[in-house]
């Protein structure tokens, strides 16, 4: 173990990651210590291949897929990045929105010196991407449609369905990214026509470094990752067993969770804005229609870096935009789409709640958000004062 | 309550025992390592030494304070870097001068941004590695003083930071010696303890500003073009491929065959000239100092002091004349290449009384 021990803190980060579930610990410390390779000949190789096939069914049922239709991978970012390359050529293009996550943005630029077209369809104020909009961008030569179920800074919810019908309807192709959807929302392929979807084991509780990608049986399908024959010769690679079997794990956990999870972060939500407006705070909640455990608050005349860093120093994770590794403050795309201006960007927050989250933490966060934004608010009216005298 | 203070860290060793220090006088401290440039725009092949803004020396500085228990944010302070340093760097060698990046980084940078960011953060006073002290004068006030380690001293470097700044600004290493600083990161176990020492400016990361230069700026260098180089009677006796890439004082690279080793003296942005001369030639006792900034309150009439017209001298005695806002400085001994848009400081014996931005170059 590090020699540095985990800050005593209140989480409240689940969009940038979820505290491991205890359940899941367990499972994966079990089946780490199988010795097997799953491709192997002999029974210590039998039973990780079980293992790994029951992991598979686990996330085929949350998705209303079969299992062949599942590739695990290393996280959501790779089964974005397997997606486009082996499907999209010279000549295609495709309709995305504006407020992806990185992992399709950049590997969708990536084609467009091969001649593949990307268009980007800007979402409403409310962070919504509208299936209509979608559909009028269509071209004679769309091949496919890419949009993300759940939104990673705002939680704003895509209608899948609506979504999976303008493709099913113009005869294309559909990815949706999941990443922030599995387990938050009902997820079914069938119902949405979904061609592809990307999800990933840690926004639920699973290990970090696990994902998978849903591809509809029948469609193109190209090989990110060129190797042996594992995953149904969809992905080289000896199969990371402990953390699939964890991955599947939290699958089977939050599907039974589900329902009344999401009352309860329904619940957190009121508090958290019901607090918010009792402590007379000047604040804007960015997007609408979101899961409830995601909330983007944007507060006037406050740095959303500065205010992060003071909520650390307080006891309370949470975030500014998504998670960011280089330092850079850039505004966040996501909210520059929504229409927001620089200022308003770079003045919010996101806090997001999750399993563990308890109403105490809630109120505990409301709290100190109140108690740090009302400085910075009236530090900042009085500077602009002073700045007028001058 | 403790004090909150901010440490700025560069990921190297002296701002890691500067942390160490603040924590060990009781502060609560927090680490902060500002990002000042991304390797992509500077450009250039990182050395060794360069230490400071890269992933790397954001990972050190992160790690220290992991280590130490305190929490660690990277600031973007691009913007302002690029537009207080980065631009005045370029302009100033374009100008025909010799410009000092760090003076301007610590004025406008760490005692002007990070202050504004350290009072959105609630902290009461800021510290850094510096090799300078902070100490109360005789009038009550803080003053700003040379560090103990004479080798290390960096008071040079700080002349341009607000005055007010002083009684919120810890300097916990001024009173220790670069081998007590190792001695004691070494102690603590810290991963910047053997954190090789940066001298290069950090943003010309191969030490190479002609390099710099034609990259970065490379639409204003395109009108720099070849020159004369020219002896003190004004005859021309040889050329150069632009004057930016000579500073005063420089004696290789000039390409001259001449019985006596040459120096660059002067540059001529209007003419396109270097004028080169022996180096008996370059000393000089006299120049006009601007963009004065007092740390002291500003004296008016003449004054002597210990002057010092560049980081790696140990000064003279010299004498002060103000006129309006700018100062006259007449050394009592010539000093040798005496060169523009390099700073002068002056002292009273260890205090340092202010400084200013080398104008003109004699009388």
């Amino acid at each position: 173990m590090p020699d540095t021990p985990p800050p005593d803190q209140i989480y409240c980060d689940y969009a940038a990651t979820a505290p491991l579930r205890p359940e899941v610990r367990e499972t994966m410390h079990q089946a780490g210590q199988l010795p097997g390779n799953p491709s192997s000949i002999h029974q210590s190789g039998q039973v990780a291949k079980v293992l790994l096939e029951r992991a598979r069914q686990t996330a085929a049922d949350a998705l209303g897929a079969e299992p062949r239709e599942i590739v695990f991978t290393s996280g959501g970012t790779e089964a974005n990045n397997t997606v486009f390359p082996g499907l999209l050529g010279s000549g295609d293009h495709v309709v995305t929105s504006m407020t992806e996550h990185p992992s399709v943005q950049r590997p969708l630029e990536r084609l467009e010196p091969l001649g593949v077209t990307v268009t980007q369809v800007a979402p409403q104020a409310n962070g919504m991407i509208q299936a209509g909009d979608i559909e009028a961008a269509l071209r004679p030569n769309t091949r496919l449609i890419s949009v993300m179920c759940v939104n990673n800074e705002t939680g704003a919810l895509a209608d899948l369905d609506a979504l999976g019908d303008v493709a099913s309807r113009h005869g294309l192709l559909f990815h949706t990214d999941a990443v922030q959807a599995l387990g938050k929302t009902p997820l079914d392929v069938n119902r949405s026509g979904i061609h592809f979807l990307s999800a990933s084991a840690h926004k639920i509780g699973g290990p970090k470094g696990t994902g998978l990608l849903y591809a509809r049986k029948g469609t193109p399908f190209h090989n990110l990752i060129a190797g042996g024959s594992q995953e149904n010769s969809h992905r080289g690679g000896t199969e990371n067993v402990a953390g699939i079997a964890g991955f599947a794990r939290a699958i089977e956990i939050a599907t039974a969770e589900y329902g009344e999870l999401h009352s309860r972060l329904i619940g957190f939500r009121k508090i958290l804005l019901g607090d918010l407006d009792d402590g007379n705070l000047s604040y804007n909640v960015n997007g609408t229609g979101t899961i409830p455990g995601i909330v983007n608050l944007q507060f006037p005349g406050v740095n959303g870096q500065a205010l992060v860093m003071n909520l650390d120093g307080r006891g309370y994770a949470v975030s500014y935009g998504s998670s960011c590794a280089s330092g850079s403050s850039e505004a966040s795309h996501v909210l520059l789409a929504m229409g927001l201006t620089q200022a308003e960007a770079t003045s919010a927050i996101r806090v997001s709640f999750g399993y563990a989250t308890t109403r105490e933490e809630v109120l505990g966060v409301a709290a100190a958000l109140g108690d740090i934004v009302g400085k910075l608010q009236s530090d900042s009216l009085h500077a602009g004062k002073e700045a007028t005298v001058e | 309550m403790s004090e909150r203070v901010v440490v700025a860290m560069s990921g190297g060793v002296d701002s890691s025992v500067a942390l160490l220090k603040v924590l060990e006088a009781g502060y609560e401290a927090f680490g902060v390592t500002m990002k000042l440039w991304e390797s992509r725009d500077v450009g250039g092949q990182l050395l060794e030494e360069s230490n400071c803004c890269p992933v790397e020396a954001i990972n050190m500085a992160r790690d220290v304070c992991v280590s130490l228990g305190v929490p660690h944010y990277t600031l973007d302070f691009q913007d302002v870097f690029k537009a207080t340093v980065i631009d005045n760097f370029v302009e100033e060698y374009l100008a025909g001068r010799t410009p000092n990046p760090c003076v301007r980084c610590n004025s406008y940078v760490k005692w002007d941004a990070l202050f504004d960011y350290a009072d959105q953060l609630g902290a009461d006073k800021i510290a850094t590695g510096h090799f300078a002290r902070i100490v109360t004068g005789p009038n009550g006030q803080p003053q700003l003083l040379r560090g103990v380690d004479q080798h290390k001293d960096q008071s040079y470097v700080l002349w341009g930071i607000p005055r007010h700044t002083l009684q919120r600004t810890l300097l916990p290493l001024g009173g220790m010696t670069k081998t007590q600083v190792r001695a004691l990161a070494n102690e603590a176990g810290l991963a910047t303890a053997n954190v090789p020492e940066s001298q290069a400016i950090c943003f010309v990361t191969d030490n190479n500003y002609r390099r710099f230069l034609s990259e970065h700026a490379s639409e204003q260098m395109a009108g720099v073009g070849p020159g004369s180089i020219l002896d003190e009677a004004g005859t021309e006796i040889g050329t150069h491929p632009g004057y930016v890439n000579y500073t005063v004082g420089q004696r290789r690279g000039l390409g001259l065959a001449s019985p006596e080793p040459l120096y660059v003296k002067k540059l001529d942005r209007e003419q396109n000239t270097v004028t080169v001369a022996p180096q008996a030639s370059l000393w000089g006792s006299q120049c006009q100092v601007q963009e004065l900034n007092w740390l002291v309150d500003p004296p008016s009439d003449p004054v002597t002091v210990h002057a010092r017209v560049r980081y790696n001298s140990t000064g003279a005695a010299a004498r002060l004349n103000f006129e309006d806002d700018t100062v006259e400085l007449h050394f009592e001994e010539p000093q040798l290449a005496i060169t523009a848009g390099q700073s002068a400081t002056f002292y009273e014996g260890d205090v340092l009384l202010g400084g200013g931005v080398i104008s003109r170059v004699g009388g």
